[in-house]
């Protein structure tokens, strides 16, 4: 019963998205809109297939698609209904992010062992407020502000509300990882506000193209373990494929898989290029494209890694259960923190005056 | 009626300001609910485990010399069902009279056995209080919840509170008649021990954002 309501929830939001698309004469959106809904129907069908066959990954493709489906809808539906929709949504995002972020971090009051003092409270709550701050300016496309008020008047303020508080002990570590937060999480990802304002289609050829990354890199990096397991012991290819980009981090993942990936998302980002909007300086070009496309796929990698070094070193696996077969919000968005404020410049800086 | 409301209201405003995640307890029926207590938003994220229409039938255990007069008083009155509790009464068992009137009434119980909020992050050592009540009541459930994170948001001290992420986790429930046969007086000590373990055990266990 819970199930079906579910599942006529989703189709609504899908079809209210669609048609509302439609209405607004967005083409480009309801075209990629609708390869999305068959690219995740045919995943609902190979994970219903993998279960009726018991294949060991069944259920964990199954939990993901099902998020997919939700994460697409909830998204699509935000950019589709309102200009004002589509900030708060985004801005309800920088949130949550920022508040898992917080949440990671053991806070204690002992000096030694801790991340976060019970003092640090006022400055956490300045970061949260700065993001409705950040959402007004991106509204009014004030970009002077938008771009240096977060690393500029928001980093001042937490060692003044630090001198406020009259404290020595441990202010370096507090102060460092709050910056940190509010740095990643309302400014580099703070960008996809102002991304709206150039047209709601680069944000999602950024944000399509980053997530499409990230499971390339999975499948990319599978084949080449694959090929590499067939290879001789001391061949120069294996050699070649088997080279690490960071073991501690992740032992998983190669310079060979990445890189193939990075190529595979230029090539496809050559895809959008007739559904993007014309820019005040022109068109975007090829070769232009090709290139933003291949700095999503090294970021994207980067970006995948950075909080795995982060989860590792708090010590936890998942940075949250918001999000079942994902694990937290942390976890999907933390590519996108480097390859949004990226993309971003390098639209603005070639194609606006 | 009016209560209900604005407990709909708290309800949205803590799941987008906190994250909290609905989990439903296994036993809906007339239960005892221990947590353990750091903040004022306790109480609300406690009530969101239980359906919103049998939010009146949820009595909340409060301290007398808090909840009686000024504004505490007044929005405690406003928000919960509340029972004040003579934290100073010469005779605890006559100070507990009320709650076990509202036991008997077919109410549920929301009580904090640490007696009061305390330092953030700290579980102090349970009551005996509770025993008592789960002993006099041995087929009524005490279900123990765990809340992860809390004592972020609103320390004692603080006057604003600050988002993080908060997860309630309900335990598995004790019944009085388990700890009956060790006696009055060693199974209130005991089942009281027992919460106090169950509620510490989990804290350790999952890491705070879970």
């Amino acid at each position: 019963m819970r199930q079906l309501l579910g599942k006529a929830t989703l189709l609504c939001i899908v079809g209210v998205s669609l048609s509302l698309l439609h209405a607004h004469g967005q083409a480009a959106m309801f075209s990629v809109m609708a390869v999305l809904v068959v690219v995740l129907a045919a995943f609902s069908i190979l994970w219903r297939i993998m279960l009726a066959r018991h294949a060991a990954m069944g259920p964990e493709i199954r939990d993901r698609t099902i998020t997919w489906w939700w994460m697409v809808a909830v998204f699509m539906l935000a950019l589709s209904t309102h200009r004002l929709v589509s900030f708060a949504f985004l801005g309800f995002l920088c949130f949550a992010s920022l508040r898992e972020y917080y949440s990671m971090l053991p806070m204690t009051e002992e000096v030694e062992s801790r991340l976060l003092s019970f003092k640090d409270r006022g400055a956490i709550l300045a970061s949260y407020l700065s993001i409705p701050v950040i959402i007004y300016l991106a509204y009014i496309e004030w970009y002077n502000l938008f771009i240096i008020l977060v690393p500029v008047y928001v980093f001042l303020l937490v060692p003044i509300l630090f001198i406020l508080q009259d404290r020595t002990r441990g202010c370096l570590k507090s102060m460092g990882i709050i910056t940190l937060g509010f740095l990643f999480f309302v400014h580099n990802f703070g960008h996809c506000l102002f991304m709206i304002n150039m047209g709601p289609m680069v944000l999602l050829f950024c944000i399509a193209l980053t997530e499409a990354r990230d499971l390339l890199s999975f499948w990319v990096g599978k084949g080449f373990g694959r090929l590499a397991g067939r290879l001789a012991d001391d061949s120069w290819l294996r050699r070649m494929l088997e080279c690490k980009i960071a073991v501690e981090i992740s032992p998983k993942k190669t310079w060979s898989a990445g890189f193939v990936s990075a190529v595979l998302v230029s090539l496809l980002s050559l895809l959008f290029l007739p559904l993007m909007p014309e820019f005040p300086a022109g068109r975007l070009s090829t070769g232009y494209c090709a290139f933003v496309g291949f700095m999503i796929g090294t970021l994207g990698l980067f970006g995948d890694l950075a909080f795995s070094m982060v989860k590792r070193d708090i010590g936890v696996k998942d940075s949250g259960n918001v999000l079942p077969g994902h694990g937290g919000i942390i976890d999907r968005v933390d590519s996108l923190i480097f390859t949004i404020p990226v993309v971003f410049h390098l639209i603005r800086w070639q194609y606006y005056y | 009626m009016v209560r209900i409301v604005i407990h709909a209201i708290c309800r949205c405003l803590i799941s987008l300001f906190f994250g909290t995640q609905r989990a439903k307890i296994p036993e809906s029926r007339q239960c005892i609910v221990v947590a353990n207590h750091n903040t004022h938003i306790d109480t609300l994220v406690l009530l969101q485990l239980f359906p919103l229409r049998g939010v009146n039938r949820v009595r909340v255990v409060a301290a007398k010399d808090y909840f009686d007069k000024g504004p505490g008083g007044i929005v405690g009155r406003l928000l919960f069902n509340l029972i004040l509790l003579d934290r100073r009464s010469k005779n605890p068992i006559a100070a507990m009279a009320p709650i076990e009137e509202a036991l008997r009434a077919g109410d549920s119980v929301l009580l904090f056995p640490e007696g009061t909020r305390g330092e953030p992050g700290v579980v102090r050592p349970f009551k005996g209080g509770i025993g008592k009540l789960a002993l006099d009541f041995p087929d009524i459930a005490v279900q123990p919840v765990c809340l992860h994170g809390i004592e972020r948001t609103l320390p004692r001290g603080g006057f604003c509170p600050v988002p993080f992420n908060v997860f309630a986790e309900p335990l598995t429930p004790v019944y009085g008649r388990d700890f009956a046969p060790l006696g009055p007086s060693q199974g209130r000590k005991a089942l009281a021990a027992h919460l106090e373990k169950a509620i510490l055990e989990a804290l350790e266990g999952k890491p705070h954002s879970a």
